[in-house]
């Protein structure tokens, strides 16, 4: 079973973000929610989950920041990122994909969009939207 | 030719549009009425800044009724008492419409956006905001509101007045108005990396 980590600031945007991966079919899965990086980090290290999906901005670390953390990270660099957010365009999806993000999706997020993503990022997983 | 605070609206109107439909499956149903803020029960704001690449902000206000019936679109009737999980909801939409104003405005520059804050009422300046627009939602009244000299200058290079639809009013989330920046593909949830920038659309990049 798929271990995924969602850390965003807005309880209603981990709870959208979870209902859309349901439905992009990643049915059954573990998930676990950060309210912002540092509580992320933490997960991260301790628990290890197969996929993060991120907002940029966050409090006490924001999500540029935990992407440096983990590229840094011998444990964690590799982790399949997926940023998710509203402050995303052409020109930051660059920057973020040379931090480690495999996927950049903007905000409202959608069941498609987060089923191609894990077609790329966790094969045999999703891709049922 | 439109004027820039008018482009600046269509593009706001546009954002909320395409945020509710996306986020709660509802219409933004454009009036703009300037009295309406009179008629909202228990309005709360919520606003987001931007800090580049111009500096700004981008606000919404809501009343009571309609804010809990955004909570229970999302969360189910478990929100309805839940004053802390509807409040999360407008910052989250608000969130979302700034992001997407900005990406409109701004097409292929990084920018930045705040962490949204919210209170009672009307923001302290809202009188001095470059543009503003009021809608219907479930036929309960929202304003839009957006800060910002820089904004205008962006939103000066938008196109034009958009066509209206059949029945003379604007068309919530209509594609064809804008053809100057794209939305996120909503198959790949990416931007196109460049070249021609279509409508709304999903294209083969």
């Amino acid at each position: 079973m798929p271990r995924v980590l969602i850390a965003d600031d807005s309880a209603t945007a981990r709870f959208f973000c979870r209902r859309c991966l349901q439905a992009a079919g990643l049915i059954e899965a573990e998930f676990l929610e950060a309210a912002d990086g540092a509580q992320a980090l933490e997960i991260l290290r301790a628990q290890r989950p197969d996929l993060l999906i991120t907002d940029l901005m966050m409090p006490v670390m924001d999500g540029v920041e935990l992407l440096r953390r983990i590229q840094a990270s011998p444990k964690l660099h590799g982790l399949p990122v997926i940023v998710v957010s509203s402050a995303g365009n052409a020109a930051r999806e660059r920057e973020l994909r040379l931090l480690g993000a495999g996927a950049v999706l903007g905000k409202p997020v959608s069941p498609a969009a987060l089923a191609a993503a894990l077609v790329e990022l966790l094969p045999g997983t999703g891709g049922a939207a | 030719m439109t004027a820039p605070a008018d482009l600046l609206a269509n593009a706001l109107h546009h954002s909320l549009a395409h945020t509710l439909e996306n986020l709660v499956f509802e219409e933004a149903l454009r009036v703009d009425d300037p009295k309406v803020y009179t008629g909202m029960e228990a309005p709360h704001w919520f606003r987001v800044a931007v800090s580049d690449p111009v500096p700004g902000s981008i606000a919404i206000i809501v009343e009571d009724g309609l804010l809990a019936a955004l909570a229970k679109q999302l969360f189910g009737p478990e929100s309805s008492n839940n004053r802390s999980l509807q409040l999360d909801a407008g910052r989250e939409l608000t969130n979302t419409v700034a992001g997407h104003l900005m990406a409109h405005l701004v097409a292929d520059e990084p920018f930045a956006l705040g962490i949204p804050d919210d209170g009672p009422g009307l923001p302290q300046d809202s009188a001095q905001c470059q543009a503003q627009l009021t809608c219907l939602v479930e036929g309960r009244s929202l304003m839009a509101l957006a800060w910002g000299q820089g904004l205008l200058v962006y939103a000066s290079d938008l196109p034009d007045e958009a066509p209206q639809s059949a029945s003379g009013g604007w068309q919530a989330g209509d594609p064809e108005a804008w053809g100057s920046a794209p939305d996120a593909d909503p198959q790949t949830g990416r931007w196109p990396a460049g070249g021609t920038w279509g409508d709304d659309t999903p294209t083969d990049e």
